[in-house]
């Protein structure tokens, strides 16, 4: 008598406080589908092996005193994490070291599995998940998609020159912050900073508008103006030049026509309306359920 | 004009540098322990690549004059601490340097020595070790887990004949698995670790310069010879000839890794059999090319002069398909296994 496969698992690798991620385990979840909320499978209570040679890849994984899957029984993953360790009761070096560790473990990991994975971040993306706009700029140009003029100079006549009299934008390549330069204080504080490294700088933008892309389909925070809305083909090439089947873009719609003004390899929910929350999470399941059906065949 | 960004004080830079001077080839150096002190640096985005100047008091050159760039980062030890800073925001600064400096060198048409995004993968060895499998090389049986059962297992597979070494690039010491050790092998439920078959016979430390390959055969005793000495055994070095097919898997690992200069870790068994460990993308070379006296440092001269020819990787293509390890993996594409693979079209920088 033929025993009955069981079910594929789909992993969803993130904080459990993730509402992306948790809204599409549960939708999943309606679907009769099994979901699993994993924030770090490299650590207690998951437990992990892998196996690798010239001959084979093999793979288990247990959650939680549950029952071993073996990575064919893997529908797909969901990667909204890079393998977090929480630093509390570690030394300080201690914990550098297996977070390295993890991370290395994982990201090799999600490049061995046959199923598909949603994102199967390149090394170079995993180990820097928000580079900014500069390190997008040669795709962006690739695929058709004007972005945003950046200078990199610590040359304070040449930062002068760039912003035409007009106030410009500064964000630290290594830093989530930005901050204005306008005034003539402002501009003495950035001299400053320019003895010290180059700083990048852009033209000032008026509000973005946000788009998400899901495998093929395309989710605006808003309706896209018709200047907007001809950028879908490039939009579209963008996910596939990068590999990112799930990528958040803001474009800026100004009189020099629309402008990328930031790439976000790992989308936000918050940035959308409730409609558009709907549209990508149901884009997201439909992508993973999609391939998984592929892979089943 | 061949670009050198590196610290004076490093001693593979100083050979390069050195290297270019005996052979009369120009070129203007960066000092990253210093830079920006001295330098003016401006460039931006202009018709698919960057467009602007580095220039000193000296000299000044157009990055559209720069034809082969050799780049060597510094850790924090190699730099000159910005006066009036403290450690922190010193650290800090260095590394928003480097970053504005990585995204011009990632970009720059022509020949990058190496660009950086090409060697990320050494940050995870099991990730190079699927790469290496693909380009026909051995790699060693290997066990990532975080299961204490599993590395008994293991242990007991190979007759205690394993070793540990870690899953990335931090305190990437190789040690034999000693018997008293099992005991400590619960700890692994906090975090994963790498053990591997021990592999016998002697080390060889290939590097690839552009097309050319130099191979040379470490014979130690130590498991990790680049501590040999330090622990009391001898190291000797001489030149080798690899097999064909092993030089040709050699050549292929760089080039798809996109990486100019490369020094890729191979022991050969008493078999003949060549098992490859990593890749090290910014290879420490003066220490083979002293000991045997190979001419890596001349190749390297060689290859920065002649520069490339071809359009960068940055003009003819994708960002993400150079430095994505496969084609774009779109879910919807039909499904395989994955194995970190860049698209040959990008795969034949030379």
């Amino acid at each position: 008598m033929a025993t009955e496969a069981p079910a594929a698992t789909y992993l969803m690798l993130c904080d459990p406080r993730d509402g992306c991620c948790a809204a599409v385990a549960a939708s999943l979840g309606t679907r009769g589908e099994r979901a699993v909320v994993v924030p770090n499978p490299l650590a207690a209570p998951a437990t992990f092996s892998w196996r690798l040679d010239n001959r084979d890849s093999r793979s288990t994984f247990c959650w939680d005193g549950g029952e071993p899957i073996d990575e064919r029984g893997i529908a797909a993953v969901f990667v909204r994490t890079t393998g977090w360790v929480e630093p509390a009761g570690w030394a300080p070096d201690d914990a550098g070291y297996v977070q390295g560790e993890t991370q290395a473990a994982l990201l090799a990991w999600l490049w061995s599995l046959p199923c598909p994975v949603v994102n199967r971040y390149p090394a170079w993306l995993w180990y820097r998940p928000s580079p900014p706009l500069l390190f997008w700029q040669a795709t962006l140009q690739a695929v058709g998609l004007p972005a945003l003029e950046t200078i990199v100079t610590n040359d304070e006549a040449r930062a002068r020159e760039f912003s035409e009299g007009r106030p410009v934008s500064y964000a630290p390549l290594t830093s989530g912050a930005h901050f204005v330069v306008r005034s003539d204080r402002d501009w003495h504080g950035l001299a400053a900073v320019q003895a010290y490294a180059p700083v990048p700088l852009t033209h000032l933008h008026r509000v973005a508008r946000t788009v998400c892309i899901v495998g093929d389909e395309l989710v605006w925070d808003r309706r896209p103006s018709s200047a907007l809305a001809l950028l879908t083909p490039a939009l579209q090439a963008f996910g596939a030049a990068t590999g990112l089947a799930f990528v958040e873009l803001a474009l800026a719609d100004g009189q020099a026509g629309p402008r990328v003004v930031a790439v976000d390899p790992q989308p936000r929910l918050e940035h959308f309306d409730a409609g558009g929350r709907e549209r990508i999470v149901a884009a997201l399941v439909r992508l993973l359920r999609g391939v998984a059906s592929e892979v089943a065949r | 004009m061949i670009l050198v960004c590196g610290g004076i004080a490093d001693t593979v830079t100083e050979l390069v540098c050195a290297r270019l001077d005996e052979r009369g080839y120009p070129y203007r150096f960066l000092d990253f322990g210093r830079f920006p002190a001295g330098y003016r640096l401006s460039w931006h985005w202009h018709a698919g690549h960057p467009e602007g100047t580095i220039a000193t008091d000296e000299w000044r050159l157009d990055l559209g004059d720069v034809t082969a760039v050799y780049v060597r980062y510094l850790g924090a030890e190699g730099r000159v601490p910005p006066v009036g800073l403290t450690t922190e925001s010193a650290a800090a600064i260095f590394v928003e340097c480097d970053a504005g400096l990585a995204a011009l060198l990632e970009h720059l048409p022509g020949l990058v020595v190496n660009r950086l995004a090409g060697g990320m993968s050494n940050h995870s060895k099991p990730l190079q070790a699927l790469l290496v499998r693909r380009c026909g090389l051995l790699t060693p049986p290997t066990l990532v887990t975080t299961d204490p059962d599993a590395a008994l297992n293991f242990f007991a597979e190979w007759d205690g004949a394993i070793v540990y070494k870690s899953v990335s690039g931090i305190r990437s010491i190789v040690r034999r698995v000693e018997e008293r050790q099992l005991a400590r092998l619960p700890l692994l439920r906090h975090g994963p670790a790498q053990f591997q078959a021990l592999i016998r016979g002697d080390d060889v430390r290939v590097h690839t310069i552009g097309d050319q390959v130099i191979a040379t055969r470490i014979r130690s005793e130590a498991i990790d010879y680049r501590y040999g000495r330090r622990e009391g055994h001898a190291v000797e070095m001489e030149p080798a000839v690899l097999p064909a097919d092993v030089e040709a898997s050699c050549r292929r690992l760089a080039s798809e890794l996109d990486l100019l200069l490369a020094g890729i870790d191979l022991k050969v068994t008493p078999d003949g059999e060549y098992y490859c460990f990593e890749v090290n993308p910014s290879p420490g070379f003066v220490f083979y090319e002293q000991g045997t006296g190979q001419p890596i440092s001349t190749a390297l001269a060689e290859l920065l002069q002649r520069g490339d020819t071809r359009p960068s990787h940055a003009q003819e293509d994708a960002y993400a398909q150079i430095h994505s390890p496969k084609p774009p993996p779109h879910p919807r594409a039909a499904p395989g296994r994955s194995v970190p693979v860049r698209s040959e079209a990008v795969a034949t920088h030379g």
